[in-house]
């Protein structure tokens, strides 16, 4: 069983996750005095990362876009109270989390999908290729049946369940980081994640078979 | 065997599947203005700031009333209402046609009775009480031009011999 955390995550640059380089903590020193050129470039290093966590936990681009925004706003305004107990990384992602999480419990009746295009690497994706070269119906499922019916399952987790299966099977994240991320502890990380993906093969039973 | 199974369970086949979601992306070049996009708003936010602070620094009285307005909407909507009414009333009023009585002021030019529309007739022939004509029929009382009032200054042609 392949590592998570070695898998690459596709379209991301990639920033120690654990640890913070010295250009990163020059960019958060100078960001600290309000130099937003400095900021602008440490938004790029993590955009693509922030994104696509709350991309996958609430399944629209738009929403994504809304929230991804904010998250980089309001870190800019409590960067002062960044100690760097945490690396920064990690941090932002808690704002990002906690952001996400308000949002979707206050989206009472949730919004349909709006489901970004796979890219042109899905369909030569190791991964995948085995998946569908099995037998039917998995076989004779497209990828975006495939996509429709991941987004689907993965909608039906409750939100905890579903950030840890974007965190650590998604993004690659380790266990530590996802406990610090959450604030809880890497026990109860690894049951819900246990958890979660046992829902999820349930719900997806026909294309796993 | 079943019971390792299910104390085991192979996940790989999920985690296959999973990869998909890494493939999701965002419309071609979203990331090239993502950035900008919330430096600006972030400039925004600031430059509201500090409209505010110059406002609590110079005009206090000003900020205390805005807060109120806005901390009341009830308020803010009587106001705007008011506002609006005294507006629209302004711009009826002003393009009221003139055809009803005037009382003209003093520069308003006579016709050629040597009265002055709209003005009391006083008469000791058969009239006993001043009686007002009314200027409906009569020409609307014309303002005077004030490019009449003032004579240009007369100068002089300047001649060019010495």
């Amino acid at each position: 069983m392949g590592d998570p955390a070695q898998e690459k995550v596709a379209g991301t640059t990639s920033p120690p996750t654990g640890t913070e380089t010295d250009e990163v903590r020059m960019l958060l020193e100078r960001s600290r005095s309000g130099d937003l050129s400095a900021y602008d470039d440490l938004v790029r290093r993590y955009q693509q990362r922030v994104y696509a966590t709350i991309y996958n936990m609430t399944g629209n681009h738009e929403d994504a876009n809304d929230l991804a925004q904010e998250t980089f706003i309001k870190a800019f305004q409590a960067l002062k109270t960044f100690k760097g107990g945490s690396s920064f990384y990690t941090w932002l992602h808690r704002i990002a989390v906690n952001k996400t999480l308000n949002f979707l419990k206050s989206r009472k009746n949730r919004v349909g999908m709006s489901l970004n295009d796979l890219d042109f690497n899905a369909e030569n994706d190791p991964d995948i290729v085995a998946l569908i070269s099995e037998i039917t119906p998995r076989r004779a499922a497209s990828l975006s049946e495939l996509q429709e019916k991941l987004n689907e399952a993965l909608g039906k987790l409750s939100d905890m369940h579903r950030l840890v299966v974007t965190l650590h099977d998604v993004q690659g994240l380790p266990h530590e980081q996802i406990a610090e991320i959450m604030d809880c502890n890497i026990g109860t990380v690894r049951s819900r994640l246990f958890y979660a993906r046992q829902l999820l093969q349930g719900y997806l039973a026909d294309y796993l078979k | 065997m079943m019971r390792m199974e299910q104390d085991n369970p192979n996940f790989d086949p999920l985690l296959k599947l999973l990869a998909l979601k890494k493939h999701e992306q965002p419309p071609p070049r979203y990331f090239n203005e993502f950035s900008s996009n919330v430096i600006s708003r972030i400039r925004a936010q600031r430059s509201g700031l500090n409209t505010m602070q110059r406002l609590e620094s110079e005009a206090p009285w000003l900020l205390r009333l805005w807060q109120a307005v806005a901390s009341k909407p009830s308020v803010a909507w009587g106001v705007g209402a008011a506002v609006s009414a005294l507006v629209l009333g302004g711009i009826l009023l002003a393009e009221k046609p003139a055809t009803q009585p005037q009382f003209a002021g003093p520069s308003a030019t006579p016709d050629n009775t040597g009265l002055v529309a709209g003005q009391p007739v006083e008469s000791g022939v058969g009239l006993n009480q001043p009686v007002l004509i009314s200027s409906s029929n009569a020409s609307p009382v014309s303002t005077p031009n004030l490019f009449d009032m003032f004579q240009p200054p007369q100068t002089a042609p300047v001649s060019a011999r010495p």
